[in-house]
């Protein structure tokens, strides 16, 4: 017997690729991470926004911090920051993103 | 002979008789002409017979002298009319009230006749008696209840337009409906015009849409020049129900609209996610509804459904995207987590092709939104195959696991039952028996021996090894899967969630969900510096409840807030003890709430 897929409806979820070790954790438990500073899911849209995804995006910084890039420049913004990430204290810099190197490598 | 009595004088001394005569009379004719007459009003017709019919009879009886207290007479038998008239229709009130609005003479007369006669307590006691005899009852349809209420209300504000008799009426009722599990479900089910089941809209299609009114604030205006006192027989509690309209009173029924708006929530998922490829109209037809439910809401209520709605043009167009960049046969609805209602989850795993068919997509997804990735829910969809059979094809539009047995069998012919279980994951095995019906109802596969199951690669003659739908206790055609029968049983009850309905989580399930984590996962640590047990917010309540007794909520709040990563209002917390209290745990009572011993 031959089985032909002609057409398939699947529903999937969407999730943003944070890129760090936990990842596999995360899709098991299916709890997400939350943003640092507004304690949101990613995946969910940070205070200011109401649709979550493409118009509230993530920023990835170089010390693997991630945050909504909404949150983040807020923060920055402020005299109190000092330009640091608000998790460790490092000067805040954003991470060059090498597509498809972290899907490649997990 | 009535003058030879007047001469004797005795005309003075039976005239209650010859009154009584006169009563049984017009009780006789009112019965014999009025009872089931509800189309028009009645009223007038008993008077012209009055005055045709028995006012000539009375003044053949009374003298000539005696024609002055003819019009005292006349009165009475008049009024005597109104009640007789009223009794009648309170007997009938809830007939009355199911015929409505073919009843609109009936209703008039009653209110007519509520002038003359004080029969007000009469008609509440009847009415309140017929609702809890015939419809407050469980064998009663909760969307019977509901149209039922509607119809009462719109009857009363006809008898009675200050709401007092309504008011009085309708408290049972909305605590019943308060009580019943699917009220919510009902009423959403209504404001998105979900009537497939054939039943009556609860809603005039003309009745404009107004913002909801919230009940609970309003306030006695002191300025309003048009102020008037409350009706005399209203009680204590009563609140002057402004004309609001049918659904703010329904939704008034709860508390808070929350509710609501997480139920339309839940049942715009399903509608969404039952919507087959291609079929976009559907998808503004729903946003179409929300749309108008946004006037009733608020804006900011149906927020979620707004992003469900885009999630799913989005779809579309990342699979428009992807599919001209590699053609593929998968066509997925991609969600936003956070945004729908909680999906049955399901440790599902799609065999062989699919799962190729799964890994190309999401790669290619990849490359269009290179921050995200997919994570599938195999469970949910469908999908249309064809099978390629020695003798014949057979199409068939089924559910993925349906699909993923077909698979596995595309590598062997013969399975058990466990094998297949073990080739598609963790799932229940009720529900793998009923997807590999479905294959055997339609003659692909055999079960031979019992549990074993066997690919016809030629069709059977004999038909004998074909169980019957019913014999299996499942209903023909498709089958949903991963649906427990509480669920069912939640949606059982008048709203039609039909096969084609995806598994979602109703909002009471969530809501228990959310309970458990909260009573029951969340940690609370006592800042003491041993290591301490951990107590549960549960414990916490527990213990409060066992020191101080009975709390009322606000107390509870209060106390709870010096809990660490508490944080829910003091309507969350109503609606947890009220589950705890649904579950036994706790008792209230005068609004304290205390532990159930």
């Amino acid at each position: 017997m031959k089985v032909i897929v002609k057409h398939w409806h699947a529903v999937a979820q969407w999730r943003w690729d944070i890129g760090t070790a936990e990842q596999e954790d995360a899709d098991t438990d299916n709890e997400g991470d939350v943003c640092g500073i507004c304690r949101v899911p990613y995946e969910g849209s940070c205070p200011s926004c109401k649709v979550p995804g493409d118009d509230c995006p993530l920023i990835w910084g170089e010390c693997t911090h991630v945050f909504h890039m909404h949150c983040l420049l807020k923060w920055i913004g402020t005299a109190a920051s000092k330009q640091q990430c608000p998790m460790d204290r490092r000067t805040w810099v954003t991470a060059e993103r090498k597509v498809g190197s972290t899907t490649a490598a997990s | 002979m009535f003058g030879e009595f007047e001469e004797l004088g005795l005309i003075d001394r039976y005239e209650s008789v010859i009154a009584s005569v006169g009563y049984e009379h017009i009780e006789a004719h009112v019965l014999e002409t009025c009872t089931g007459q509800w189309g028009n009003t009645m009223l007038d017709v008993l008077r012209s017979w009055m005055s045709d019919k028995v006012v000539p009879w009375m003044l053949s009886v009374v003298a000539e002298e005696a024609r002055s207290m003819l019009q005292g007479v006349g009165s009475r038998f008049d009024f005597h009319i109104n009640k007789t008239l009223c009794d009648l229709r309170t007997r009938e009130i809830f007939d009355i009230i199911i015929d409505f609005p073919d009843s609109m003479g009936a209703l008039n007369d009653l209110k007519d006749c509520l002038q003359r006669v004080d029969q007000r307590t009469a008609l509440v006691t009847a009415l309140r008696k017929a609702n809890r005899k015939r419809l407050l009852h469980p064998g009663a349809d909760t969307k019977l209840i509901l149209s039922q209420y509607v119809a009462t209300i719109k009857c009363l504000r006809i008898v009675d337009p200050p709401g007092v008799l309504l008011f009085k009426v309708a408290d049972p009722i909305r605590r019943y409906l308060r009580d019943r599990p699917d009220t919510i479900r009902c009423i959403v089910a209504n404001l998105v015009g979900d009537n497939s089941d054939g039943g009556d809209a609860l809603v005039d299609e003309n009745e404009p849409i107004v913002p909801l009114q919230q009940v609970m604030d309003s306030m006695d205006d002191y300025g309003d020049p048009n102020w008037e006192p409350e009706p005399v027989d209203a009680g204590p509690e009563f609140r002057t129900n402004k004309p609001s309209d049918v659904i703010s009173t329904l939704v008034s029924i709860y508390d808070s609209k929350d509710l609501f708006v997480k139920e339309l929530q839940v049942l715009l998922a399903q509608r969404l996610l039952a919507i087959k490829d291609g079929n976009f109209e559907r998808v503004e037809k729903e946003r179409r509804n929300i749309e108008i439910l946004k006037i009733r809401f608020g804006e900011a209520a149906l927020q979620v459904c707004e992003v469900m709605l885009k999630d799913m043009t989005d779809s579309k167009r990342i699979d428009g995207h992807v599919q001209s960049q590699k053609a593929s046969n998968v066509h997925p609805t991609i969600i936003s987590k956070h945004f729908w209602p909680a999906l049955e989850s399901s440790d599902m795993v799609m065999p062989g092709q699919f799962q190729e068919l799964q890994d190309l997509y999401a790669q290619e997804f990849t490359i269009f939104k290179p921050d995200k990735k997919l994570k599938w829910l195999p469970h949910l969809g469908t999908v249309r195959l064809e099978l390629q059979l020695d003798d014949r094809t057979v199409e068939a539009d089924v559910l993925p696991l349906e699909a993923a047995f077909i698979e596995l069998f595309s590598k062997k012919d013969e399975w058990t039952l466990e094998e297949l279980i073990a080739g598609v994951g963790d799932i229940d095995r009720s529900a793998a028996f009923k997807a590999l019906v479905t294959w055997v109802n339609m003659g692909v596969l055999k079960e031979d021996p019992e549990n074993t199951f066997v690919l016809l690669e030629r069709a059977e003659e004999d038909v004998s090894g074909k169980r019957s739908p019913e014999e299996w206790g499942v209903s023909a055609g498709t089958f949903w899967l991963p649906i427990d029968s509480s669920v069912l049983a939640l949606i059982g009850g008048g709203v039609n969630v039909g096969p084609e309905l995806p598994p979602v989580i109703t909002a009471q399930q969530q809501q228990a969900e959310q309970m458990k984590v909260y009573w029951k996962v969340r940690p609370f640590i006592p800042s003491q510096p041993y290591p301490a047990p951990k107590l549960t917010i549960r414990q916490f309540i527990e213990g409060m409840l066992t020191n101080l007794g009975g709390l009322p909520l606000d107390r509870i709040q209060t106390m709870l807030k010096f809990a660490p990563g508490y944080d829910q209002s003091i309507e969350q917390l109503a609606t947890f003890m009220e589950a705890a209290r649904r579950e036994g745990l706790v008792v209230v009572r005068d609004g304290m709430w205390r532990l159930n011993k």
